[in-house]
């Protein structure tokens, strides 16, 4: 990508990158933008990324020139990540749930001038997507269409294990072998399909969380994901829902069946878990039919 | 009157409104909603970006909760491999009767890094246009301050343009002769093996982090050491850039008055020495506070600087 005099990052099709900050309840949301090259040509309603954690919007970057063609797109990072602020622990009792997370990204969307008469159309990958429903939830009238994808919708019994593994902060502190051995699983030996320089950029974003980056995954196994998901189909909003080839895939599907039984689906299995990453075109052409039908 | 937060989301505005840079929607201001106040003082901190350099420069900024008042804003630069987060503590005392902006330096925090090694005549240019870019320049000067890297760049910049810097303060120049510089580039200035040496990363983590009894809290260890690797493979750009400044004549060149307070650290006598070659400098030894002093007592450290940034000199 090359820059532009007033601070874009330029794609090669043109696709115009800059990050910036808007207010939310807790400081500051840190987001990833992208439009056009020709700003008129942002021709459909925008669209709202929300991230796995212990992400950032980062994990976006190579979605953006093949989805913001025709439209603008977001990708904040979730309050306590990437470089958002999170909720001070005096304010939440300890440990962030979900339905904090969808506040903080209700004043993200209201913050970056959403409202009822100009809703966005919101995607949320794993964590995102839990983000996402509590965000709908708390102000419907701010989302227009949904995408899911990777829901971790589990039983109960299921949920409270996966919470006992999850329910102490990152050992980066306390544990001297903590980073290091993460370091050499996800940067030294990590996944063959990404460059070292992308590995050690996930590695950074993840540190970047620090010992609070637990509270993404113990907030998702502390979701009551059944009575979510049930509000949520009780608004009735279009939603589409989209599988990769991974360990969330039945989950997700399993929470289509049964709430969300007559809703769009894709399948788009050949692709890995970040499947956005590994496959943006076929993603962004899945949005498009379903976004813009 | 210097530029504040609002100055600076209403200059995305109008840059808007020209309809050369389109954001998407004009960013509503919530009082006092995207701002957090730094414990136990009565400054309000923030984070922002403005073009400059490669693309965006990201700044770490912070003034007074009522007001960023009269006093020349003070710009703080970092040195490599860091970011603009290595001023938080300095900028919170600073920040107590002033507006302080301590920018990322292009390739490094979360400013948008080049894809070539920069002189440090571009880095100066950069951060010119950055704070160009915020509305300073002749007639609206800012202070600066740097350490180590950050002082060749403030450098450059008060050349490039010297009605921008009003006074300079520089603890820590990083100045060899010209004859120590191959040695010193050798030692520092080399791509750091992050995929070669598997060792690499243990052992820098335990020597930061870990094992590091430096009195800094840990989380603000691990905040530093994370702030480090986000410039990933092109972390020694400005160590290059430092080793391969010619800086004598520079020195000779400088017309801002300078201030010279010498901490007790590994450039102390590099400062002194250019120090020598500086017209207008003040020095004050320092030798009871170390480069710990910007986080443990960054007190100390404001003690000296603001009194002569605020004297007639």
């Amino acid at each position: 990508m090359s820059a532009h005099p007033l601070g874009q990052l330029t794609a090669p099709n043109g696709v115009q990158i800059w990050r910036h900050y808007v207010p939310s309840r807790y400081g500051q949301t840190h987001v990833l933008s992208a439009r056009p090259a020709n700003a008129r040509a942002a021709t459909q309603r925008p669209l709202v990324c929300l991230h796995q954690s212990p992400m950032s919007g980062d994990v976006w970057l190579d979605f953006l020139p093949h989805m913001a063609t025709d439209r603008i797109v977001h990708c904040p990072d979730t309050p306590g990540f990437g470089a958002s602020d999170g909720p001070p622990p005096s304010d939440i009792k300890g440990k962030p749930d979900i339905r904090d997370l969808g506040l903080g990204m209700v004043d993200t969307l209201e913050s970056l001038g959403f409202s009822g008469s100009e809703p966005a159309d919101v995607f949320g990958f794993h964590t995102g997507s839990m983000v996402a429903t509590e965000l709908t939830l708390a102000r419907p009238e701010l989302v227009n269409r949904m995408v899911l994808c990777g829901f971790p919708y589990y039983e109960a019994d299921m949920r409270m294990k996966m919470e006992e593994r999850f329910v102490t902060p990152y050992a980066f502190l306390t544990d001297p072998d903590y980073a290091p051995d993460m370091y050499d699983r996800m940067v030294l030996n990590g996944a063959s399909d990404l460059t070292p320089e992308e590995r050690l950029a996930a590695f950074t974003d993840r540190m970047r969380a620090g010992p609070r980056g637990q509270e993404g995954p113990d907030a998702v196994w502390r979701y009551d994901a059944d009575a979510g998901l049930s509000a949520l189909a009780a608004l009735d909003k279009p939603t589409l829902w989209i599988t990769f080839n991974e360990v969330l895939t039945e989950p997700a599907k399993e929470a289509r069946r049964r709430f969300f039984p007559d809703s769009a689906l894709a399948q788009l299995e050949h692709l890995p878990m970040v499947g956005f990453k590994h496959g943006p075109e076929d993603v962004a052409a899945a949005l498009r039919q379903f976004l813009d039908g | 009157m210097g530029v504040t937060r609002r100055h600076i989301l209403a200059g995305s505005a109008a840059a808007a409104a020209l309809g050369v840079f389109s954001p998407p929607v004009v960013k509503p201001v919530r009082a006092d909603g995207h701002v957090k106040t730094f414990s136990d003082s009565a400054v309000r901190a923030w984070r922002d970006y403005v073009a400059g350099g490669w693309g965006q420069v990201h700044l770490w900024l912070a003034e007074p909760a009522p007001g960023p008042g009269d006093k020349t804003p003070l710009v703080c630069l970092h040195q490599s491999p860091t970011s603009g987060a290595y001023y938080k503590e300095f900028q919170a005392v600073m920040a107590e009767d002033r507006l302080v902006i301590s920018p990322d330096t292009p390739g490094y925090g979360g400013s948008t890094a080049p894809d070539f090694i920069p002189s440090m005549a571009e880095y100066g240019a950069a951060m010119v246009e950055a704070m160009t870019n915020l509305g300073y320049g002749p007639g609206n000067p800012i202070d600066i301050l740097g350490f180590h890297t950050g002082n060749f760049i403030a450098i450059e910049m008060a050349l490039q343009s010297p009605g921008l810097i009003r006074k300079m303060v520089m603890p820590g120049i990083p100045y060899f002769a010209p004859e120590e510089r191959p040695a010193r580039r050798d030692m520092y200035a080399n791509p750091r093996p992050y995929f070669t040496d598997p060792a690499y990363f243990r052992d820098l983590y335990a020597r930061n982090v870990f094992n590091n009894d430096n009195g800094m809290a840990k989380d603000r260890q691990l905040e530093m050491f994370t702030e480090r690797l986000r410039a990933g493979v092109k972390s020694h750009f400005g160590f290059v850039s430092v080793f391969e400044y010619e800086p004598e004549d520079k020195f000779a060149a400088l017309t801002q008055p300078v201030l010279l307070p010498i901490l007790n650290e590994t450039l102390a006598q590099p400062t002194r020495t250019a120090g020598q070659m500086i017209p207008n400098a003040t020095v004050v030894e320092m030798p009871e506070q170390t480069a710990m002093a910007w986080f443990t007592e960054p007190g100390a450290i404001a003690a000296v600087a603001r009194p002569w940034l605020d004297g007639a000199a």
